[in-house]
């Protein structure tokens, strides 16, 4: 006899418990069957060192972007990328899927704001991670839905983030009952009539809490409790698809976790974060290596996705805090910079395409917002309206949370994805 | 007097700061409007209209103390500095004052009716310059609001607080980690508010409070990441410092050995906690965590350092003693090898990272909010842009002085004055308007010290960590987006809780900087003792949504919790791993921080966190049922009412009345011991419980009798052994059967208790 979701969602019913609900809102489940994941490079990365090579002409060029050649700049498709690191490799193999976009305004040099720009879509403190917006409106109940491995994880208070730590340590977790985890037939803590009748006995007191307590943040904490328990029983499903054995290199480690709980049927969207990219001394012996491991991170992604058969329904998107500056500093380095680029990858992303552009010294320029060429009448590329295109692409941009809560008001629609 | 409104829903925020003194609903003389409409402060138009509207993020990037306005008669103050909006308000009305053929310069400047240097923002048919013409209305017209509706009467008066002696509950959880006795309940409900302080006062003198001290500061400076192994020594110079490895040499099968291992590397990645506690135990002024000249050593940092001082006890870890390093100028936490080395520097970014650290740890400000405003990179192209442009000079301008005042330690945190002085590219070291006089510049820091505590802000820096430290979550930021649907209740509640801030400041430095005045001044405003509300409408509701101190307790809360309630952590045995606090555990699936590459706590659970939730109240409930029923009840921690042999009912199924009684009473017992509640007789929340505990014991009682399960408990549930001794009992104080079933009964309450969101969240 098992306790599953249905049980519990049963006994909210009695319990008069909503499943915790976004302030405000009502409930939106939306069929998109697509998986999220955000990879950021924290620190700033250079885009010109990656997707938007400038290069010099000369070992004469005074003051140069990159230290690079120009007429070293590769090529993949449409797709043009700086000759080091990973690039060549990764391009090559995987442009047909990439859309690049390039010249983006973060409109800000500071770390904090850069990444929640990034990855909210707003400037301003307050807006969910985009991860966390299409895990919360489309997968609360799941108990992985969104996984956090660092970024910008802010919520909104639509999902609680899930964070891991010693996977050998999941199983414990998984089955809680069971005294020895490996055993499905050994002893348990209680017998199964009792730990059903203490999962009711637990709703039916979490609704006597909900309707006693109704300051703003008893009631909000109660229902992310039972929330969060709604879909405990379900992570037992993760240990059937975790790899056996984990890759040493802790992007990839994040990799095979978040596959592993898109695959388990329990996560929606992962935050994955790779470190060591505000490289203000020494910067290209700094960067690159860990642009390589950006990048092979990425690579090892779609790998790992393609193993689990998941690869036709993932979306990837990878960007930083903002860039670097066009110029070495007197410590070789490059300091923080408000241009950036972002790379689109996936389901529903128009692949082999460049869009956006910045000039010689790495300065935006606008584009058509029709045509996309660049355009001194048109509008220079912003975080906004890349979230704007990604919420419709996984079909949350009217729900109730998005629209009433975090609403993106008057962003123009650039058609970024056709 | 005269009433203005306002066109916009401003009624949640009147609402929150003042009450009118009658109907507003006639207009007034400017910016009438339909809606919703209330009397509107001039302080409150200005903050709204004004301040939050374009000043702060476009006037005040030249107009400020070190911007390029900064030789202006309008200087502004940026928010974060306690009292900004009445300072800048205040500037803005000398402003005002000053004509050109009868209008305003404060008029005249933004619109270029005069000369501007930062030019024309905007045209006179502009909403901000009305918005500008309203307020110089309102200078020369001051609106007055009733003032006899406190804010606390309006927002916070449908709110209900926690008693006094369920806060003193909550508190002495919270810092101590215990239970209040009977005695002390008793004085608070009778003794009010007097009481309550001074038992606080007690509970700030005991040392686990100051365990609790230093997480709230490492959560801040993480410099507990070098706690670990040999990461602090290692940071160390070995030239300098030639006994950091001291305690590798000492044999290991000695005490002092073995202690040193333990201890030397982890008491100096420590110290800079340690100055901190050091400092507030002994009721010092505060300001000494900054201003300190020396270190605070204990026998075994001491011998890393290898500095001369006496120890009463030389293997005594607890025992500080302040020392001074030669040719070291100490200046508390700031010349800490683990602050600095924590917060490193390269050779261009030149200490400016530990400057904006200095800001956010001791001035209650993130410099770098200043550059979150959309800046744009086509227009910088000055030479030195650092120090000339205006979109840089925003941070820069406050940011390198203080940069600078670092200029005699390495990256690595060694004190190494630079041979050709500091940079001529940047400004000159100082802080603020005042540069470091040159006798003073080989002890840079310890001048910054001096000017950092007499510095208001230093002051709320300290309140500020005191009150988010025991409210559970951080100040509320000055909302900004006007567009956000709920930025009226935000703005409400902001404004509310800053006003607190502000009078815990003002006391906080009218006691002398005595940190220990903070405490019991939040532990019994409404932000720590909010539990319900009553009515509240929804624009109220929004308003309210940060009150209360609801969350998700920590790894090292519950643990806390568990010895207090429960007399052990959660672990099988005293010798092995406790699960909420290992690293190999489940430390970091619950949301838990190592200081190094996971720095921020998860305060709301998860499904892998629910899952932990539930085995830790199995494992408890297994751990502490049978070996609290063994012992003689005056020494029980959960069971003092009853007997393994108290069943409900007799064999023949008919009730036992006085076993049902004694059953009840101490269910009503544990209610209060682990949630906090008190039940009367009869009451809901006991018929549940004891439901739960009837057709539990019912089903195995009857399996039990059938020969159906073992009459033996499992063995790891089993009263076999002493948990904080670890000793193994006697066969006579052993409790390993279970005949009646009402050992697994219990054990069916206790889990149900431990999983209950009263005993997992801090309320």
């Amino acid at each position: 006899m098992s306790f599953d979701r249905r049980d519990f969602l049963k006994l909210a019913g009695m319990a008069g418990l909503a499943v915790m609900m976004p302030r405000g809102a009502a409930r939106a489940q939306t069929a998109d069957d697509r998986f999220w994941v955000f990879v950021h490079a924290n620190g700033g990365w250079d885009p010109t060192s990656l997707c938007d090579p400038k290069g010099r002409q000369n070992e004469e060029e005074e003051d140069p972007v990159n230290h690079y050649f120009t007429d070293d700049i590769g090529t993949a498709g449409n797709i043009k990328y700086a000759p080091v690191a990973y690039n060549a490799e990764f391009f090559q193999k995987h442009y047909r899927r990439t859309l690049v976009l390039n010249g983006v305004d973060s409109q800000t040099n500071n770390h904090d704001a850069g990444t929640r720009h990034t990855w909210s879509g707003k400037l301003s403190e307050g807006y969910p991670a985009l991860a966390a917006l299409i895990a919360g409106v489309q997968a609360r109940e799941a108990p992985m839905a969104f996984l956090s491995n660092g970024g910008y994880d802010d919520t909104g208070g639509l999902i609680a983030p899930t964070r891991t730590g010693n996977i050998d340590a999941l199983n414990r977790i998984a089955f809680p009952d069971r005294v020895d985890p490996n055993n499905p037939n050994g002893d348990r803590y209680h017998s199964p009539e009792t730990w059903d009748r203490l999962q009711a006995a637990i709703a039916a007191r979490q609704g006597h809490l909900t309707e006693t307590l109704r300051l703003p943040r008893a009631q909000h904490a109660i229902n992310q409790l039972f929330t969060a328990r709604v879909g405990r029983n379900e992570v037992r499903r993760l240990s059937e698809f975790l790899p056996e054995r984990f890759d040493d290199d802790g992007l990839k480690r994040q990799a095979q976790v978040a596959v592993a709980a898109f695959r388990a049927g329990i996560g929606k969207a992962a935050n994955l974060s790779i470190g060591g990219f505000d490289t203000h001394g020494n910067h290209d012996d700094s960067h690159f290596p860990r642009l390589a491991n950006l990048m092979q991170g990425v690579d090892f992604l779609w790998d790992e996705a393609e193993r689990h058969g998941i690869a036709d329904k993932l979306v990837v998107m990878v960007g930083s805090d903002f860039g670097r500056t066009p110029s070495y500093n007197s410590g070789n380095g490059k300091d923080h910079w408000s241009v950036t680029s972002v790379l689109l990858m996936g389901a529903g992303i128009p692949g082999n395409k460049v869009i956006g552009a910045s000039d010689a010294r790495h300065r935006p320029l606008k584009i058509n917002p029709s045509t996309h060429a660049v355009d001194d009448a048109g509008l220079r590329i912003e975080p906004q309206h890349i979230h704007l295109a990604l919420r419709r692409l996984a079909g949350i941009e009217d729900s109730d949370p998005v629209r009433k809560l975090f609403p993106l008001i008057g962003t123009q629609d650039l058609k970024l994805l056709g | 007097m005269m009433r203005r409104s306002l066109g916009y829903s401003g009624a949640l925020l009147a609402l929150a700061l003042v009450g009118c003194d009658g109907d507003a609903a006639d207009g007034g003389e400017h910016g009438q409007a339909g809606g919703e409409v209330g009397c509107v402060s001039d302080l409150e138009f200005f903050q709204k209209e004004i301040s939050l509207a374009f000043m702060e993020t476009d006037c005040m990037t030249c107009h400020n103390p070190q911007g390029l306005a900064k030789a202006s008669k309008l200087v502004l103050a940026s928010p974060g500095e306690t009292g900004y909006l009445q300072t800048n308000f205040d500037a803005l009305k000398d402003i005002a004052a000053y004509e050109r053929d009868g209008v305003s310069v404060l008029l005249l400047k933004p619109s270029a009716g005069v000369d501007h240097g930062g030019g024309k923002r905007f045209a006179t048919d502009d909403p901000r310059y009305q918005a500008l013409v309203e307020l110089v209305a309102r200078f020369d017209d001051p609106v007055v609001c009733d003032a006899g509706q406190a804010p606390e009467a309006g927002l916070l008066g449908k709110v209900k607080l926690i008693d006094l002696p369920a806060t003193l509950r909550k508190i002495k959880l919270q810092l101590v980690g215990a239970l209040p006795e009977p005695d002390e309940l008793e004085a608070v409900a009778e003794g009010g508010e007097a009481a309550l302080d001074a038992r606080v006062a007690a509970y700030l003198e005991e040392d686990a409070f100051y365990d609790v001290l230093r997480r709230w500061y490492n959560d801040a400076f993480l410099t507990d990441k070098y706690v670990r192994g040999d990461e602090a020594t290692n940071l160390l110079d070995g030239d300098a410092f030639p006994g950091r490895h001291y305690y590798r040499d000492l044999p290991e099968d000695t005490e002092e050995g073995q202690l040193a291992r333990q201890w030397a590397n982890r008491s100096v990645a420590r110290e800079p906690l340690e100055l901190i506690a050091h400092v507030v135990r002994n009721n010092r002024p505060f300001t000494e965590i900054l201003t300190a000249d020396y270190m605070l050593l204990n026998p075994f940092s001491a011998k890393v350092y290898g500095a001369s001082v006496r120890f009463d006890d030389p293997l005594d870890p607890s025992e500080f003693h302040e020392a001074k390093l030669p040719s070291m100028p100490h200046a508390g936490v700031l010349t800490s090898p683990m602050f600095l080395n924590r917060y490193p520097t390269t050779p261009t970014n030149r200490n400016r990272h530990r400057s904006r650290m200095v800001y956010k740890f001791f001035l209650a400000t993130d410099i770098l909010e200043k550059a979150e405003r959309p800046v744009d990179p086509t227009t910088i192209r000055d030479h030195n842009p650092t120090m000339n442009n205006p979109q840089c000079t925003i941070c820069h301008a406050a940011v390198d002085p203080i940069a600078g005042a670092f200029q005699n330690w390495t990256d690595k945190g060694r004190f190494e004055p630079p041979d050709m002085g500091w940079f001529a590219d940047m400004l000159p070291p100082g802080f603020g308007e005042a540069d470091i006089p040159p006798d003073d510049w080989s002890h840079s820091l310890q001048w910054l010290a001096q000017q950092l505590v007499r510095d208001e802000r230093f002051a709320l820096s300290a309140v500020q960590s005191v009150y988010e430290g025991l409210v559970g979550r951080p100040v509320v930021k000055n909302p900004t987006d006007q567009s956000d649907p709920r930025f009226e209740g935000k703005l409400a509640f902001y404004n509310l809780e800053q006003a607190f801030l502000r009078q815990a400041t003002d006391a906080f430095i009218a006691a002398d900087y005595n940190l220990k005045v903070i405490v019991p001044l939040v532990v019994k405003s409404p932000f720590y003792r909010a539990e319900d509300v009553d009515g509240a409408d929804e624009a109220e509701t929004v308003a309210l949504e940060p009150l209360g101190t609801m969350r998700l307790l920590t790894p090292e809360e519950l643990d806390m919790r568990l010895i207090a309630t429960m007399g052990r952590p959660w672990q099988r045995r005293v010798v092995e791993r406790n699960f909420l606090l290992s690293s190999q555990e489940y430390r970091f699936f619950y949301g838990g921080i190592d200081s190094d590459n996971i720095t921020t706590r998860i305060s709301e659970p998860n499904g892998i966190m629910a899952n932990i939730q539930l085995r830790m109240a199995n494992e408890m409930a297994c751990y502490t049922v049978a070996n609290d029923l063994r012992l003689a009840p005056e020494e029980r921690f959960l069971f003092p009412h009853v007997e393994t042999t108290y069943t409900p009912e007799d064999d023949n199924g008919f009730p036992v009345p006085q076993a049902e009684e004694a059953i009840r009473r101490n269910i009503r017992y544990l209610h209060h011991r682990l949630l906090g509640e008190v039940l009367v007789p009869g009451d809901e929340q006991e018929e549940a419980t004891f439901l739960l505990f009837l057709q539990t014991w019912r089903e195995g009682y009857q399996a039990v009798a059938n020969g159906q399960i073992n009459r033996d408990l499992p063995s790891h549930c089993q009263g076999r052994y002493d948990f904080w001794s670890n000793e193994d009992l006697p066969d006579a104080e052993r409790l390993v059967r279970d005949d009646r079933y009402t050992v697994r009964a219990w054990m069916a309450v206790v889990t149900y208790l431990l999983a209950d969101w009263r005993f997992l969240y801090h309320q």
